[in-house]
């Protein structure tokens, strides 16, 4: 009865939230950041497959030329990502709208703003891009007003009046853009930006619990949340390999391969425990759902199991997929807090597990951690998936295509 | 019917690539659809326009990017082909013989 209650007070948010969703998602801001993260895992990778290498050396060759030369190159890659990101995002803006100009505005900005704390690489690093590029946008959307403005009043020939109020506009815009910079710096105001972070337990809970809650209303929580968290997620990772460059120790946690490697192992609500518990169900279907969606868990795909079952809408699976997820991923921050497995400093994309979690870390107490995690996930889910499967009846095909003659 | 497009959607693509192959192996069995020139993608909803659908019959969006369904068929309302949510049980049971049943139902009676 409180379930069911629960389920309309949800439905009813579900009904006002999926078209600001919708609305969200094909913003072309919102989705070429979504575009400009998938190009940036290039980048990742490669800084990945260097750090990895370092590390090797460290542990195993000790070739000084070697850890020399590496160490170069991941600095070298960590000290230009902000570059590499604003390079990527400007591009696919720039393929959609055309405007060049909005962009090499931005490029001007970020080159000021950025200047000799380049190499400072934490949670700044994808902000001040995307700040480089709001502050471009205004500066070339002031000009155009000024311009349009002086050109209603004045006639005189138009060229040279834009080519003297572009000099003058732009270059007191970008010496006013400098001279902020430097009173920034003087203000702290870097080191408040550098604090907003997602790398505690609290963060945590929210991201999981946002993206859990999402699935349950049916929506990919992953898509929606990916061009936020992964703003600051990416820009750890960049300050662990940094970390490393410099022969510091990385600190950071929460890490692209943090998200999707133990928060969402075999899918996100760790719905691999649902697949373990389908195929040990009394009912056929279930089972044969579970038999199908093995493939999926391996690759932490958890539409298969939270559709089939389904999860979405389902009130026996509110409180472990919304609630338990996000508590099992605090208690996985504190596991690498306390230093009990190494940090997932190496991001490996779309590695199977165990694979990705083993790659992640170099360490073999990952995969101690992942089975940890799927089976308390298992334990969390079975009394609610039992008393869905009590009460579960299996549906027979419809005749709907049965016009079409076919033979399958 | 000789050629069958289909174009199917979901995120970052993944799900529905795991979706593809299924679909091609149920055709390859039937012996009705043996002699049709059958072209199955997947690709992330977020790609889909004029350009990269036009060469499609139907397009299908997987259930968990169903709340997209409006501004997709807006997108590529000048093509005239059907866009479709993915019955949320057959897609999560991979049942790709329900879900090429779908698409061939919807591009026989579109219009």
């Amino acid at each position: 009865m409180t379930l069911d209650r629960l389920n309309r007070s949800v439905s009813k948010i579900q009904i006002k939230i999926m078209p600001v969703l919708g609305k969200i998602e094909s913003n072309q801001y919102f989705r070429n950041m979504k575009n400009a993260f998938l190009y940036f895992n290039y980048i990742l990778l490669v800084s990945s497959v260097i750090a990895i290498a370092k590390q090797l050396n460290l542990m195993f060759i000790h070739n000084h030329s070697f850890e020399l030369l590496v160490s170069k190159a991941l600095l070298l890659l960590t000290n230009n990502c902000g570059w590499l990101f604003l390079a990527i995002l400007c591009f696919l803006l720039y393929r959609e709208h055309g405007n060049l100009y909005y962009y090499i505005c931005s490029s001007v900005v970020y080159l000021l703003v950025s200047g000799e704390h380049l190499s400072d690489a934490r949670t700044e690093l994808l902000l001040l891009p995307l700040l480089a590029l709001l502050v471009g946008f205004v500066l070339i959307t002031g000009y155009q007003f000024i311009l349009k403005s002086i050109k209603k009043r004045l006639n005189i020939p138009m060229k040279f009046l834009d080519n003297l109020l572009l000099m003058l506009y732009f270059g007191f815009a970008f010496l006013g853009c400098y001279l902020l910079t430097r009173y920034w710096s003087q203000l702290g105001i870097r080191n408040v930006i550098n604090e907003i972070n997602i790398d505690n337990p609290f963060m945590v809970f929210l991201i999981v619990f946002l993206e859990t809650f999402l699935w349950y209303i049916g929506v990919n929580g992953y898509g929606i949340l990916a061009p936020v968290v992964l703003l600051f997620a990416t820009s750890n990772l960049n300050a662990n390999f940094h970390a490393m460059a410099l022969g510091e120790t990385p600190k950071y946690i929460f890490t692209p391969n943090f998200w999707d490697y133990f928060l969402s192992a075999t899918g996100a609500g760790i719905t691999g425990a649902l697949v373990i518990l389908t195929l040990l169900s009394k009912k056929a279907k279930l089972r044969q759902l579970g038999r199908s969606s093995i493939g999926g868990a391996c690759f932490s795909v958890s539409e298969p199991i939270i559709f089939g079952i389904p999860v979405v809408m389902n009130p026996y699976f509110f409180f472990p997929l919304v609630v338990g997820t996000p508590i099992l991923g605090v208690v996985q921050w504190f596991v690498f807090k306390m230093g009990w497995v190494a940090l997932p400093t190496y991001f490996v994309a779309d590695m199977p597990l165990p694979f990705a979690a083993l790659l992640a870390t170099l360490d073999w107490r990952s995969l101690i951690l992942t089975l940890g995690t799927i089976g308390l996930a298992t334990l969390m889910y079975w009394p609610f998936f039992k008393a869905f499967e009590a009460n579960y009846v299996e549906t027979k095909g419809s005749h709907k295509y049965d016009d079409l003659d076919l033979d399958f | 019917m000789e050629n069958l497009s289909i174009c199917l959607a979901c995120n970052l693509g993944a799900s529905t690539s795991i979706l593809v192959k299924k679909m091609n192996e149920v055709a390859a069995t039937s012996k009705k659809l043996a002699a049709v020139q059958l072209k199955i993608d997947a690709i992330p909803a977020g790609n889909i326009s004029m350009e990269t659908a036009k060469s499609y019959q139907v397009i299908m969006l997987g259930p968990q990017v169903g709340h997209r369904h409006q501004e997709i068929e807006q997108k590529v309302a000048g093509l005239d082909i059907p866009v479709v949510v993915i019955d949320a049980a057959d897609y999560g049971s991979m049942n790709a013989a329900n879900i090429l049943k779908e698409a061939i139902y919807q591009i026989k009676t579109h219009n």
